[in-house]
Formats: C-alpha cells, structure tokens, sequence
C-alpha cells in the first residue's frame, strides 16, 4: 500500500476486501454531506434517505471497480450526483399527482391544487428562519448543475479539479457554473443579505 | 481584478487564511468600487455555510447495511448456481466427454478394422477363377450315384490278369 494513500481510499481498500467495518466508517464520515446533496435534489426527507442509502449500496456493489488512484470522495460524489440526476429524470418521466383529487360530490368546494412541483416542503427542523427558506427555496429553483456545483463546493476536501470531475467539466466552466449561480442568489437574496438577518442566532 | 478572482474563488469553497484575508483587503483598498459587491458575495458565502443540515436518521448506517446484506443475498442463488455449475457439473461434463470420445475412437478403429476385413475377403473371392456354367450339373445325380457304387474287386482284377 503507497505510504501517500488518502485515508478513504484505503478504507475503500480494505471494503474491497469485504471489510465491512471499512465500509461503516466510511458511510458514517460521509452520510451527512451525501444526505445534504440527495436532500436539495429531491426536496423531500424520505426520498433524499433513500436516495442517500442507494448511493452507498452502490459504493459497495461497485467496490471492485474502485482504483485506489481516485480519490475516494469524488468518487463518491461522482455516483451520488448521477443517482440524484437519475432520480430527476424519472420524475420528469413520471410527474407526481395529487392524491386529493376532488370527488364528483364536492364540486362546490374549491378545486384541490395538485402539488408544485417546486414548492420545497423541509421538516421543522430546518425551518430556522425566513433567510434559510429563502436561501432553499432560491437554491432549489436553481439549474441542477448550478445547484451541484454550488453544493459540492461546500464540501472542503474538494477542489475545483475533483469538483469538475464530478459534474464532469472543465475547472473553468464549473467555476462559471457556480459564479452564475451564485449571482443568482445574490440578486434573489439581496435584501436578506444586506439586512443582517442572517446574522441572527437562531 | 487578477488578484481578486482567484482569492474569491477560494473564498467560495473555503475560509481565506489571514494572509490571503491580507491581500483580498488590499485589493479592496484600491478598488472600493468593488467592495459593495464583494461585501454581498461573502454575505452570501456566511449565508450557505449556516444552512442547515439535511435531517439523517440515527438508524441510517444500520438501514445500509441491511440493504447491503439484502443485495448480497438476492445475488448468492446466483453465484451458488455458478459455484456448482463450476465445481460439480463441469468436471463431470468433462469425465463423459472424454468417455465418449473414447468410446467413440474405439468404435471408429472397429468399423475400420471391419471394413479392412471385409475388403480382404472381397480380394480374395476377386481372386478365384470363374466358377463353370451350370450346365455341368444336369448330370449331377447320375455322377453321384455313380460314384456311390462299389469299387473294382482288386482279387478279381488279378484273375482276369
């Protein structure tokens, strides 16, 4: 084993190996960052947790195919962001219905509205404050590349060149991506910001 | 704007160090007409470092092992057929083929033999002169009965001397 090796990667190792203890530690390290992505992309908590625990079934299937050469959390990322564009397709294919359609015997009542699509629903627990709705709701109306772009840019150990190869493009367009992206939020979230809300405790 | 590009853009995935803090005020001290904007940029960067986390389960580790375990055990039928495709049936397979391929040499060398048999048996009928026409025969009952008679009496023959 190369004395240079990132610590994930020779965990990956040993997972090849079929250690499974390997294999916690890594879902443990990364379970919240593949949560955060697999969240924003489906905008629903049961989803994003099922969404989020195939991403690892994955990274363990594919185990055999995993080069210690790659460092393991673009990897990671690279099989967590096609899940979620996988997820997107299929919901494009198959929209959601609502399931309270109006029966024949209440037409007088209101017409029940069939779900926006882009109405982000969190739990509770992310309800902090106005700014924080606004910066998902912002986020969420983004262009998905923009969105993974300005996500995997949260994660520290990525650099530009890893984030690039996960969304799979140039160091200079994902810098472009998350540039627009960015400029976007700002021109959303103006008053916000300048305001100081979000520097309220919550 | 050389200097500053690339000090914001590490900005954006990470805090500056005090010296790269340093440089980007520096800039800034020449250029206020952009401190508005980069003001707003590293509100909006303090902004999405404070979003919360997506909600995970206390049980999620747990739940991906099961789905795991479940995975491996929907393959295992699979890989047990493969496993007794290879270790049993092939090597039997193999032991019949090679009967029958013997069997089936030693069936060969035996009709070759036969055919060479037959092929000398051919040559030597090939080889008898031609039998005579049957007309011969129609005094075959009279010949033979002839023959059956009795020989000259040898004592009488020496009288008659």
């Amino acid at each position: 084993m190369p004395p240079n090796l990132d610590p994930d990667a020779a965990l990956m190792l040993r997972v090849k190996q079929g250690d499974t203890a390997a294999f916690t530690e890594l879902v443990e390290k990364y379970k919240q960052p593949v949560m955060n992505l697999a969240y924003r992309t489906v905008r629903d908590a049961t989803e994003a947790e099922d969404l989020a625990q195939n991403v690892f079934v994955q990274v363990y299937k594919s185990a055999s195919r995993y080069k210690s050469t790659a460092k393991f959390s673009t990897w990671l990322f690279t099989i967590a962001r096609n899940l979620c564009l996988n997820e997107i397709r299929r919901r494009s294919r198959h929209p959601a219905e609502s399931i309270d359609a109006a029966h024949p015997e209440q037409e007088d009542q209101p017409a029940q509205q069939f779900e926006d699509k882009k109405t982000f629903s969190p739990p509770d627990s992310l309800l902090q404050s106005e700014l924080a709705q606004n910066i998902d709701r912002a986020l969420a109306d983004l262009p998905e590349n923009q969105r993974s772009a300005i996500l995997l840019c949260r994660q520290e150990e990525l650099s530009y060149e890893e984030i690039a190869e996960v969304l799979g493009c140039s160091v200079s367009a994902t810098k472009s991506l998350i540039h627009r992206g960015r400029e976007t939020l700002k021109e959303r979230l103006k008053a916000y910001l300048r305001s100081g809300e979000w520097k309220k405790p919550d | 704007m050389n200097e500053f590009n690339p000090l914001r853009e590490e900005s954006w995935r990470r805090k500056l160090t005090p010296a790269e803090e340093a440089s980007l005020r520096a800039w800034l001290a020449e250029h206020p007409e952009a401190a508005a904007d980069c003001e707003l940029d590293q509100r909006l960067t303090e902004a999405l470092e404070k979003l919360a986390d997506a909600p995970v389960p206390s049980n999620f580790t747990a739940r991906v092992l099961q789905a795991v375990e479940r995975e491996a055990a929907t393959d295992r039928p699979a890989a047990t057929r493969a496993t007794w495709f290879v270790r049993w049936l092939m090597p039997r397979v193999a032991a019949a083929g090679v009967i029958f391929g013997a069997g089936l040499l030693t069936y060969h060398e035996h009709a070759t033999a036969r055919r060479e048999e037959l092929a000398q048996g051919v040559k030597m009928v090939a080889g008898i002169p031609s039998l005579p026409s049957p007309e011969i025969l129609q005094d075959f009952d009279t010949i033979r009965q002839m023959s059956t008679t009795p020989g000259p009496d040898p004592e009488l023959i020496a009288l008659m001397k």
